[in-house]
């Protein structure tokens, strides 16, 4: 029975360990409370396509501590694939990529006080006066 | 991250008090070995020496006390290290970010493509051969709400080596919705694929040349590659993505007395409107469209009508998993003003590429069978069939520069017959 235990032990601290860098790399986004989007939606914002809900005119920001984990994660591209589809978006239609904001803190300020805004961030504990896209 | 309580304060007392210490057992030791010392002599050794006990026992005090504020004014480890490595952190993101962006809502958005180069050909029976400056295209995109505008402005230096400037968009535009944005004033005509997608953005086009029937209308292209006029533009959901659908009015061009294409920017000289529809779809990976054009072409006198001009082509597009393909198709029914008749003609191109890391090789194969019985293309200087084959290799230094190296081999099948070969080799960088 001990030698069960321990088995399971061992099995259950590999399993959080494998587990604690998907939490870490995990990103959350993050909208101005009056957006309305859904998960699905987030590619779409991040490469040009979707650029209004509803009345509502999107205006993406992009985090540079984390920036390249969600261009894998939510785009499946890397950050120069990334900004060679938005300079022929931005050629093509006149409009520009996503600002660029350098921190978690910075990201929850710029999308908690511009109309439209959709943001991500690292640290969930951050998202205060926004609201979670789920 | 720790900070030590500072030492200097103790360890000079401490000496001093071991100085003081030992001077007074020199003094008692000196005393001891000399002649016997009286029993005043001895209360009076005894006094000082607890004088000198007595300032020990104070400075240690004073040392104590020393130690216990300096270890009360620093800070635990943690407590220092959380907010200075997370400030660090910080910075650190924002002079990346300082360093990636050129934030459009945090300055003036001021895009551009620059491009030299260097060619050997033989073209028109002359053989050139050497560096190139092929031009500097600057364009601005601002917007404030729904409200856009796209200025484009290109230098360019033609085969004479003058160097052009022109005018090449300003529009200003109104989003409404994901759904529909109307621009007006002068844009890349939106058909096909290639137009609006490279245009003059020498870097992010994948080869040097554009197909020869689709060069802009000072190069000898035979179709209007900007258009004045109105144009709406947007996306639709379809069951399987987006529908993107271009439709516009605009001008109608004039073939000049010099053989090229006008877009008539100060207004249509015959009058007429030309009229155009591009609609692409997602299939697969791929994007497939239809487009169509249509209006009455000008001619060299104002007020003259040459050709009623009709295309209908269509395209494909596939840019995924490395690789690179695309064809367009464009298809003439013209009828001549004087004389009538129905015009058929034909162009097309196919291209391939696929990448191998920064390196991405591409052949394309292009035609044009022009009815040389229409007067659109019987006026036009680059209105003559011909047949290229082409090859090229595209090295990609980073995302924002590009070494190309390209040969073409094109044979001129009508009029004057002709062919040549060239070599081309560009740099082009976007900022």
């Amino acid at each position: 029975m001990a030698g069960i235990a321990r088995l399971l032990a061992l099995g259950a601290a590999a399993f959080l360990a494998a587990a604690a860098p998907c939490a870490l790399h995990a990103q959350t986004v993050i909208t101005n409370t009056g957006v309305a989007i859904v998960p699905a939606d987030v590619r779409m914002i991040y490469i040009g396509e979707k650029q209004f809900a509803g009345a509502v005119r999107l205006v993406p920001v992009d985090n540079n501590g984390i920036q390249d984990r969600f261009l894998t994660n939510f785009l499946k591209v890397d950050n120069g694939k990334y900004y060679s589809i938005w300079a022929k978006k931005s050629f093509r239609e006149g409009v520009n990529p996503p600002v660029l904001k350098a921190t978690d803190g910075e990201v929850v300020d710029f999308v908690r006080r511009t109309p439209g805004a959709v943001g991500y961030i690292g640290d969930p504990s951050k998202a205060v006066g926004v609201a979670l896209v789920k | 991250m720790s900070i030590r309580a500072p030492s200097s304060p103790p360890s000079r007392w401490r000496v001093i008090g071991a100085a003081v210490f030992g001077g007074a057992l020199a003094l008692a030791s000196v005393v001891a070995q000399a002649a016997p010392p009286t029993e005043a002599e001895v209360d009076a050794l005894k006094a000082k020496l607890d004088q000198s006990l007595h300032l020990i026992d104070q400075l240690n005090q004073r040392v104590q006390a020393l130690e216990k504020a300096a270890a009360a004014s620093a800070p635990a480890a943690g407590e220092w290290g959380t907010p200075v490595a997370q400030r660090v952190s910080d910075l650190e993101q924002e002079v990346s970010a300082l360093g990636k962006r050129g934030n459009p809502q945090e300055g003036i958005p001021l895009h551009g493509f620059l491009t030299v180069g260097g060619l050997s050909t033989t073209e028109h029976g002359v053989q050139r051969k050497g560096a190139t400056v092929d031009g500097l295209d600057l364009y601005l995109t601002t917007e404030n709400g729904r409200v856009r505008s796209l200025t484009e402005l290109n230098f360019e230096v033609d085969s004479q080596g003058d160097i052009n400037t022109d005018l090449e968009r300003i529009q200003i535009g109104y989003a409404f919705s994901d759904a529909l944005t109307a621009w007006a004033g002068r844009f890349h005509s939106p058909y096909g694929y290639w137009n609006t997608a490279y245009h003059h953005g020498a870097q992010i086009q994948p080869t040097i040349l554009r197909p020869r029937f689709l060069e802009f209308e000072d190069k000898g292209g035979i179709l209007p590659a900007h258009d004045v006029g109105l144009w709406a533009t947007g996306r639709l959901p379809v069951a399987n993505g987006l529908l993107h659908y271009d439709a516009w009015v605009a001008n109608a061009p004039r073939v000049g007395a010099d053989g090229y294409l006008n877009q008539n920017v100060a207004g249509a000289t015959n009058g007429h409107a030309l009229v155009g529809m591009n609609l692409g779809v997602p299939i697969g990976g791929a994007t497939v469209g239809v487009h169509a054009l249509t209006g009455r072409i000008g001619g060299p006198v104002d007020g003259q009508s040459i050709t009623a001009l009709r295309i209908l082509g269509g395209y494909a597009v596939y840019d995924e998993d490395n690789w690179e393909a695309m064809t367009e198709y464009f298809g003439f029914a013209d009828r001549n003003v004087v004389g009538g008749g129905l015009h058929v003609s034909h162009a097309a191109y196919a291209q391939v590429g696929r990448g191998f890391g920064a390196w991405s090789p591409y052949v394309r194969y292009e035609l044009a069978s022009l009815d040389q019985a229409d007067d659109y293309f019987a006026s036009m200087v680059g209105g003559r069939s011909y047949r290229r084959e082409m090859a090229g290799l595209r090295y990609d230094i980073d995302p924002r520069s590009t070494l190309k190296l390209e040969f073409n081999h094109t044979r001129l099948t009508d009029r004057i017959r002709d062919s040549y070969r060239e070599s081309r080799i560009e740099y082009a960088i976007r900022f």
